[in-house]
């Protein structure tokens, strides 16, 4: 026992002695391991970031939920021929579980007396987009999230080229289906309220929801855009297929990329472990030798080296981590992200399950390396010492 | 602690090289190293290192067999591995090969400590083979802080310190005047006292007086060669 522990203690001196007189290969060995951790963190928080942005997306849209934008040029149109919204709303072709709300964009901004400037919509005043809008009130309403329901509040139209007007707003919570069009909320105008002045709506925004037993979104999408082909009218719609299959796509990138990874980070690892080590193996062999001509085993010898080595790594990886960790808001902005609270949260809820498998990878990789060092350390005596 | 061999050193028809197409050092040599002193004698580069190094388990036969008397007597020799090395082997070599980084005192401790010698035994060894050697003044210097011959029978000290068995001496003399050969030569003798074995290679002809045989390697070599 007391022979192990003398060992250990001329091991640890002869290591820490090395590191203080060449502390290049310290650094150099910890760089590189910083330097694959931070680049296979950085790749895989934007895989992270990037799929949280599609989800929010999805989240926005709903899964059985599409959008049909669709021009109102006065110039090409006939008097009375039906927009495409129009004719979604009256025809019930998707069957009677299928909701379409039809807004028009309003070319005014309004501002609430809470200061926010929120977009308008124009609706039918005998077809109200919200269930629960109270019959009572004129039929403006400010949908605001976090304010309660039901209050009234002064809104001010800015109309282009003409004064401004005060009306009251009627509170209400947004519905899901305006989160897509914008988070913030948004202003629902009546028909025939005499806001807009003698400015003409342009665009017209269509909100198709499907029911329980209703037909699937891709084949009513399909149905919408024949139909707008065959009117000859310019329409888009916006469903949640295409951000599913980008989801997907990125998924399945990332499992890829994921995979890549783990290869040139592992072999990098054994690579870069394996040539330095052979490299500071030939200046500590002599005493190894030596050591082992006393009868101290060649494992007491391989597991220094093991331990140092898997010691560097660690300290690498950690070191990468922490600076990355301290700078989360620097790595969200450098990858092209809006910095918020939730893309940090991101970024902090993909590191913990990711450096559980970079860590193993690292620590295989330089187990691996330590191979040529082992059958150096097996060598006989007698060829080292002279 | 103190260890009688149970037999002899063995080499059984032993050929060596260093490498695939490089010249034999040894060929078909035979030997056994009976306890005493035995020393190996011949010119330089003719084979007495790496038979030393054969006989410590330092390097491994191409061919033929080396064996070492087994701890106990019913047991059948074998081939030097690391438990003879830590546990019945002293060893010097050429080179003197301490380790820089410890004191005199810590490069004696640590192969005695991996033989298992008790600490109160390994004091009262350490005290007196220092002594004995006349290096104790130097007990805390770093080899880099010794003299030739300090450093040399610091080796030496380190080598008996164990009490085993085995001891193998590499040229333990070399380049050391008269009066730090004759305490080696001393030191050697008293070692063997026990029934020990001890193999010294050396061309100093000085040691030849503390050796119970010789080994002439000179024999070895074909007789155009021969000074």
């Amino acid at each position: 026992m007391r022979g192990v522990v003398l060992l250990t203690l001329y091991l640890m001196r002869d290591t820490v002695a090395r590191w203080i007189e060449q502390p290049a290969g310290v650094i150099a060995k910890g760089s590189v391991v910083g330097f694959m951790v931070a680049t296979a963190m950085a790749i895989l928080a934007s895989f992270a970031l990037a799929a949280d942005e599609l989800e929010r997306r999805l989240g926005d849209i709903g899964l059985d939920r599409f959008y049909v934008r669709e021009a109102i040029l006065q110039s090409t149109r006939k008097p009375g021929e039906p927009t495409v919204g129009e004719m979604l709303e009256q025809s019930n072709v998707f069957g009677p579980e299928v909701r379409v709300v039809r807004l028009r964009a309003a070319p005014v901004r309004v501002t609430s007396e809470f200061g926010q400037t929120l977009p308008a919509y124009l609706y039918d005043a005998d077809a109200p987009p919200l269930e629960t809008q109270r019959s009572d009130a004129n039929g403006l309403v400010l949908c605001l999230p976090g304010v309660p329901e039901g209050v009234s509040v002064e809104v001010h139209v800015d109309r282009p080229a003409a004064d401004r007007v005060t009306a009251v707003a009627t509170t209400a919570p947004p519905p899901e289906w305006s989160a897509s069009i914008d988070p913030s909320g948004l202003v629902l105008v009546p028909d025939g309220l005499g806001l807009l002045g003698a400015r003409n709506v342009v665009s017209q925004l269509v909100i198709v929801e499907r029911g329980p037993n209703s037909p699937s979104l891709e084949e009513m999408t399909t149905a919408v855009m024949r139909l707008a082909r065959a009117e000859r009218i310019d329409v888009t719609v916006q469903g949640p297929g295409p951000i599913i299959r980008s989801l997907d796509e990125l998924r399945s990138r990332r499992d890829l990329v994921r995979g890549g990874l783990a290869v040139i980070f592992g072999a990098g690892a054994a690579f870069v472990f394996a040539a330095m080590g052979v490299l500071e193996y030939r200046e500590v062999r002599y005493v190894g030798a030596l050591l082992r001509s006393f009868g101290a085993a060649p494992w007491s010898l391989f597991a220094r080296h093991a331990i140092e080595q898997l010691l560097i790594a660690n300290l690498g990886l950690i070191t990468a981590l922490s600076l990355m960790w301290y700078t989360r808001a620097h790595t969200v902005a450098a990858l092209g992200y809006p910095v918020g609270p939730s893309q940090e949260s991101v970024l902090a809820s993909i590191v913990a399950p990711e450096v559980e498998v970079i860590a193993m990878i690292m620590n295989g990789g330089v187990m691996v390396g330590l191979l040529p060092v082992a059958w150096l350390i097996a060598k006989p005596v007698g060829r080292v010492l002279s | 602690m103190t260890e009688r061999p149970t037999g002899e050193i063995r080499c059984d028809r032993v050929w060596f090289r260093y490498a695939r197409r490089a010249p034999w050092v040894l060929s078909d040599f035979s030997a056994e190293f009976a306890p005493g002193v035995t020393l190996l004698k011949g010119y330089s580069g003719c084979g007495k290192t790496t038979l030393i190094r054969l006989l410590a388990g330092f390097l491994r036969p191409t061919k033929g067999a080396v064996t070492v008397p087994a701890r106990k007597a019913s047991r059948r020799p074998s081939a030097p591995g690391p438990r003879f090395r830590r546990e019945r082997l002293g060893f010097v070599f050429q080179g003197l090969n301490l380790l820089p980084l410890a004191s005199v005192e810590r490069n004696i401790a640590l192969p005695a400590a991996l033989a298992g010698l008790p600490r109160r035994e390994y004091r009262a060894r350490r005290d007196a083979w220092l002594e004995r050697l006349g290096v104790e003044p130097f007990r805390t210097k770093k080899p880099g802080q010794l003299s030739g011959g300090q450093r040399q029978r610091v080796a030496i000290a380190r080598a008996m310190i164990r009490d085993s068995a085995v001891l193998l001496l590499d040229e333990p003399t070399s380049g050391l005047d008269d009066r730090n050969t004759g305490i080696i030569s001393e030191a050697i003798r008293e070692y063997v006292r026990g029934d020990k074995i001890c193999v010294v290679s050396s061309h100093d002809a000085r040691l030849e007086s503390s050796a119970d045989s010789i080994i002439d390697f000179e024999t070895f070599r074909p007789p155009d060669e021969r000074v």
